[in-house]
């Protein structure tokens, strides 16, 4: 015991588990085991920390608070994200272990809707069964439900509206989602197929790489009376592809992706007893002889 | 580029240059036991913090606004001076954001103290008598590490691009070369010094005379010229990115670890010179002592900060920055309690909260 409070032993103690819980350094990519090892190692630099003077024990109590909070928020705090559109509403969010693990669907307790979302970024959310509603500003949480929801982040869902052009004859512009069908000048098109980000796999299949709309086109199926045909476009090239028997050029115009807000959902019982070790430990360091 | 944001530029550019002025000639004052030199030295810290009062208004600006008021205004310390050079040069071009953070304040303050109680463990050595050839080898090899690490290591292969946004970049081959003079320079300086200390068997408390006085020569005239080719490179680097509509936080920080890389190595020659030992090394290692233990209850402060900021703004408590400052502070913890291998621990503890600035 006295060894361990010796102060290399401290010292050495405090670099190993600064080291290990740096988010920098890739030990617990490494070794999942560096969890456990971390908790006992934190077990043992409170131990060397009690065997010491007035002030040091005061560290001691404020870092082994600290540790117990975290420990605690682990195992019974629930982290995760959920994802919704304009108008969207759901019950649950996608839960997260630790080190981004999917843990799947986690009841909120309440039906939340995405009410609205502003132009500087806020989200309206509201509370079906609470009848009221919050806003989750970007740099400010809200509490939904007993739960603190934050860092709302427009995303891409890979669906959107596609403008259409039909041009060499009877002129025409259509706007359609995937599976929707409409008649632009003379012909009868569908939109049977959208790529957002456009490429090629190794088989020459067509695929989209992501949801972002960084290389968008098409697949329609256009139709004249009896007369059928598939068109690939693609807005990079426009024009590219023209089906024989097809007098009209088809071109991808413009493309709206629809946009949904992720947002961050925490529950952490044990925040106050965090902070409250922290103000210890730092109190204790202060109070320790100059 | 607007008006006001390259006045701020200039006053950062010139704040930086007060600050290298001020290291080096506060290197000087200790390596020729010249207390009035001391007292310039201070002088010019302290006018040169004052271009960066400017730049306090800005959020993203006000962490390393902190790290260079807290590096020189207590005492001029070579190490402090040179990192607040690097630290003006990012506050003043670093891109706005909306929102400050207390806790990067508080951090920046601690990485400040951290390079004062550093500074004084390299003083403490200094004023032993030691030979200053190691701290000088590692302060190339520092230097070459931060011309490394500049653009994924393009200065290897002679070739620079400055970051101007996203996937953007814009080749600067002049800067890449320069970069690699640098390179080869401080690597070489650092090897000639290193190689000629460890070819002596000499007792560290009374060094004996250098094996060869030519390899020390060249080795410190090659930091010399290392130090000039960094200063000459973050010029080039500057002109290109200054065509640009702004600094990206790329350019940013190349250019702050450039005018870093520049003050480290023109503060490693001036104790290579010095003829007798100066300063009081008892003293120095106690005031080192007290700083550090400074440096761990300002680091908790900020830890604390960070966590009611994440919880505030993110909803949890256990955000990256809280996560990156409590291992900063664990480490400057470590630091504080060691008596051996104190001057390593106090650089790992100065790395960490620098981290944590400095990443996104």
């Amino acid at each position: 015991m006295t060894r361990l409070g010796a102060s290399t032993a401290v010292a050495l103690m405090a670099l190993a588990l600064g080291l290990a819980t740096s988010p920098d350094l890739p030990f617990q990519e490494w070794q999942p085991a560096v969890g456990g090892v971390v908790a006992g190692l934190t077990a043992l630099f409170v131990l060397a920390l009690l065997d010491r003077r007035a002030p040091r024990r005061l560290v001691a109590v404020g870092a082994a608070t600290f540790a117990l909070a975290v420990a605690y928020d682990a195992v019974r705090g629930e982290h995760g994200s959920m994802t919704l559109a304009e108008g969207q509403g759901t019950r649950t969010f996608d839960e997260e272990g630790p080190g981004g693990r999917p843990l799947g669907f986690h009841p909120i307790g309440d039906a939340v809707v995405l009410e609205a979302i502003e132009p500087d970024g806020t989200v309206v959310l509201g509370q079906t069964d609470a009848q009221r509603r919050v806003r989750v500003l970007p740099r400010r949480a809200a509490v939904v439900a007993g739960y603190r929801i934050g860092a709302p982040q427009r995303v891409a869902t890979g669906a959107a509206r596609l403008v259409v052009r039909v041009s060499g004859g009877a002129e025409g512009e259509i706007t359609l989602r995937e599976g929707e069908k409409g008649t632009a000048g003379d012909l009868q098109i569908t939109l049977t197929q959208y790529f957002p980000d456009f490429a090629l796999d190794e088989r020459q299949q067509p695929f989209s790489r992501s949801d972002e709309p960084r290389n968008p086109a098409a697949l329609l199926g256009v139709a004249r009376g009896t007369a059928s045909w598939r068109v690939f476009v693609i807005r990079a090239m426009p024009g590219i592809h023209q089906p024989e028997g097809l007098d009209r050029t088809l071109t991808l115009a413009d493309v709206v992706p629809d946009e949904a807000v992720r947002l961050s959902v925490h529950r952490e019982p044990a925040v106050l007893l965090a902070g409250l070790g922290l103000l210890v430990a730092a109190i204790g360091v202060a109070w320790s002889r100059w | 580029m607007s008006g006001w944001t390259g006045a701020l530029g200039i006053a950062a550019i010139a704040s930086a240059v007060g600050f290298l002025a001020a290291a080096i000639v506060a290197t000087m004052a200790a390596a020729a036991a010249r207390p009035s030199w001391r007292r310039i030295a201070r002088g010019i810290g302290i006018v040169s913090v004052l271009p960066l009062l400017l730049l306090a208004s800005r959020p993203s600006a006000q962490p390393l606004v902190a790290f260079a008021v807290v590096a020189a205004l207590p005492a001029p310390q070579p190490l402090a001076l040179a990192l607040a050079a690097g630290a003006a040069m990012m506050a003043g071009l670093t891109p706005s954001s909306a929102l400050g953070s207390p806790a990067l304040v508080l951090a920046g303050t601690a990485a400040a103290m951290a390079a004062h109680a550093l500074g004084r463990s390299l003083s403490a050595y200094l004023a032993k008598g030691h030979d200053m050839a190691w701290p000088a080898s590692a302060a190339g090899m520092l230097a070459g590490g931060l011309v490394i690490g500049l653009d994924g290591g393009r200065a290897l292969r002679w070739g620079y691009r400055v970051v101007v946004s996203g996937p953007v970049r814009i080749e600067a081959p002049d800067a890449g070369l320069v970069l690699g003079l640098a390179l080869l320079a401080s690597l070489a300086g650092a090897l000639l010094l290193g190689a000629d200390t460890l070819a002596v068997p000499g007792s560290p408390v009374s060094p004996s005379p250098p094996a060869s006085p030519l390899a020390r020569m060249l080795g410190r005239r090659a930091l010399m010229l290392a130090a000039g080719l960094s200063l000459i490179a973050a010029g080039l680097v500057f002109r290109v990115a200054g065509g640009t509509e702004s600094f990206s936080l790329d350019v940013t920080r190349d250019l702050g670890a450039l005018v870093v890389a520049a003050g480290l190595l023109a503060c490693a020659v001036p104790p290579l010179l010095a003829e007798r030992t100066s300063g009081d090394a008892f003293d120095d290692e106690q005031a080192g002592t007290v700083i550090s233990r400074l440096v761990v209850v300002v680091a908790l402060a900020a830890v604390l900060a960070a966590a009611t900021e994440g919880w505030l703004r993110t909803g949890t408590y256990l955000s990256p920055v809280t996560t990156r400052l409590l291992s900063a502070a664990l480490v400057a913890f470590a630091a504080s309690e060691t008596v051996r291998l104190q001057a390593p621990a106090r650089l790992l503890a100065l790395g960490g909260l620098l981290v944590a600035i400095l990443r996104p």
